[in-house]
């Protein structure tokens, strides 16, 4: 059976729930609970252990999609997540705060999936704060990352086409990087 | 860090109230949590011990993973969550219908149904005490 | 391909209207100072780009663009830097205008500045969910992302035809998404390796990218 563990990465707010409720193929798994933070992001519920939705690619290969909590006092489940993890989206909320802070935290924070397989940011919420630009956060994760090349896209995660061509660019590099390393 | 203070004041009282009731009665408990859903502390007893919040957050997703579980696995209501160690056994356990959860580490002198119990009376008591509150009816899931 | 001697005449288009718009963005991008361009066509509304910002302004939704706009005229002009211009109408991010503007420019020719043989390496993604694109041109751009290729090494490696392969570099190239080598290169190990087996050169679309195809059967996508 080959599998291939993608995460979902990002703060409260940005969508990781939203994005793998829309991606998978089975009822997806959830960790809601009643969120106490309301004047930090306004909604009722917050991911507390995980989000779990699976892709079959075929009856021998699966995609295991895995949402963490957003919060840094979950960072317990992020090690556990991230062991097995080719892949993360990294998901941005662009009418936070500090957007551009936040990429950097969680970009740091999972380096080691980058360096091992593909990472593809998604900037969310544009339709609220267009800026910054992909190209502003391109910028910034070319001079932070000289090696990285992350691909930033603006991504609504309400919508199935877009966070399908974040998952497909996300699979494309995968697959671009083991052609150059096998030998 | 205690997250006491994004609490109705109301609801922390009832609380220490009730830990402490549990800690007179149970000589095997070492540490008992009253967390949020999401993680936050709301009180605990001993009044010191870990200060970072993290045992909260902790607790919050076993509680989640555990009820997720339940709900695939469609076996019914859940009631405790017994994580048993050489040294320690947590059991956890949702006061009934609230969005608050008990977690309580005690000895292995301690027997197991004598745990259970401790834990059970100590929701039932938190229950009938957030009922009473003015703000009772926001704690609810 | 083409049955009748009418269609004959369409292989090679007059791709002169963007072709002139594309060399002129192109020698603009070069410039230190905040350009602002402006194209005027007898076949639609004037076209505004502000490279300061990295925007365009067209009255025309980028789906009606004419693959052959008649009568070109392209003007610059340099613009306060932090000033933007026309800040009342609604500007959008120039990504997919100059993409597609590439791909009509020179057809599958090589862009003017390129020389062949040229070697380029992505050095940034261009926002491919708000820019029309197929199966084929993510392979090649994730391609481009990991090593410096020519238009025909990049064509063996994707299972794309090299006219395919020069028209992405054109786009890509045009946006500024790619940089080219600073000297000579050899080529990467896995061209030789896939030079040497045929057979997989044939399939490279799928042998190579094997993740990536089950996933777009699975999911759909162009
Ligand atoms: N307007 C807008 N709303 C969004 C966007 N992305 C997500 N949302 C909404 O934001 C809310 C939070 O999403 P959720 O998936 O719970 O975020 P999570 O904390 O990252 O899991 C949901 O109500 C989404 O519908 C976006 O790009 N624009
Ligand atoms: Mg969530």
């Amino acid at each position: 059976m080959a599998e291939h563990v993608i995460l979902v990465v990002g703060p409260m707010g940005a969508g990781k729930t939203t994005a793998i409720s829309a991606l998978s193929d089975i009822d997806t798994i959830r960790t809601e609970a009643v969120n106490t933070e309301r004047d930090v992001v306004d909604k009722a519920t917050t991911t507390v252990a995980l989000d779990y939705g699976e892709i079959e690619l075929s009856p021998n290969e699966k995609i295991r999609l895995y949402g963490v909590p957003g919060q840094k006092r979950f960072d317990f489940m992020w090690s556990i997540l991230k062991q097995r993890a080719v892949g993360m989206i990294v998901l941005v909320k662009n009418d936070a705060e500090d957007p551009v802070g936040d990429l950097v935290a969680f970009f740091d924070e999972f380096r080691e999936i980058h360096e091992r397989g593909g990472v593809v940011v998604g900037i969310t919420h544009s339709d609220l704060a267009p800026r910054p630009t992909t190209y502003e956060y391109q910028q910034i994760v070319a001079e932070r990352y000289p090696s990285a090349l992350a691909p930033v896209f603006t991504v609504d995660p309400r919508s199935r086409d877009q966070l399908v061509v974040m998952l497909s660019v996300l699979a494309a590099n995968v697959d671009s990087r083991a052609m150059f390393l096998a030998r | 860090m205690s997250d006491a203070g994004r609490f109705d004041p109301a609801l922390v009282a009832a609380g220490t109230a009730a830990l402490d009731a549990m800690k007179a009665d149970s000589p095997g408990l070492v540490l008992a949590v009253l967390i949020s859903d999401d993680g936050f502390e709301v009180v605990r007893t001993p009044r010191m011990g870990e200060q970072d919040g993290r045992f909260a957050s902790m607790a919050s997703s076993v509680q989640a993973l555990s009820e997720a579980v339940i709900h695939e696995l469609q076996i019914g209501k859940g009631d405790a969550v017994i994580i048993q160690a050489a040294s320690g056994v947590v059991i956890q356990q949702r006061v009934p219908g609230r969005s608050v959860v008990l977690s309580a580490l005690f000895r292995t002198d301690e027997s197991l149904g004598r745990c259970l119990v401790g834990v059970r009376n100590c929701t039932a008591a938190l229950d009938a005490a957030i009922s009473a509150l003015p703000s009772g009816s926001s704690i609810t899931l | 391909m083409f049955a009748s001697g009418a269609s004959e005449v369409r292989e090679r288009p007059d791709t002169v209207g963007w072709r002139s718009v594309a060399t002129a963005i192109h020698s603009m991008r070069q410039l230190p100072m905040p350009m602002l361009l402006t194209v005027v066509s007898s076949d639609c509304e004037p076209l505004w780009v502000d490279f300061s910002t990295g925007r365009y302004y067209w009255e025309r939704p980028l789906t009606a663009m004419p693959e052959q706009p008649g009568g070109v005229t392209v003007y610059s002009q340099p613009i306060e830097a932090g000033n933007p211009p026309y800040p009342w109408v609604a500007w959008r991010a120039m990504d997919p205008l100059l993409w597609q503007i590439g791909r009509y420019a020179f057809g599958t020719d090589r862009a003017t500045w390129m020389r062949p043989g040229d070697r380029y390496a992505l050095q940034r993604w261009p926002n491919l969910t708000e820019i029309p694109h197929s199966t084929e041109e993510i392979r090649m751009i994730a391609t481009l992302a990991n090593g410096y290729l020519t238009a025909q090494e990049l064509g063996l490696l994707t299972g794309a035809d090299e006219p395919t392969a020069q028209r992405v570099l054109n786009m890509l190239s045009l946006m500024g998404a790619v940089k080219p080598a600073g000297g000579p290169l050899a080529p990467p190990a896995v061209v030789a390796k896939v030079q040497a087996e045929p057979q997989q050169a044939a399939a490279a679309s799928t042998s190579n990218f094997g993740f990536f195809s089950r996933l777009r059967d699975k999911m759909g996508g162009r």
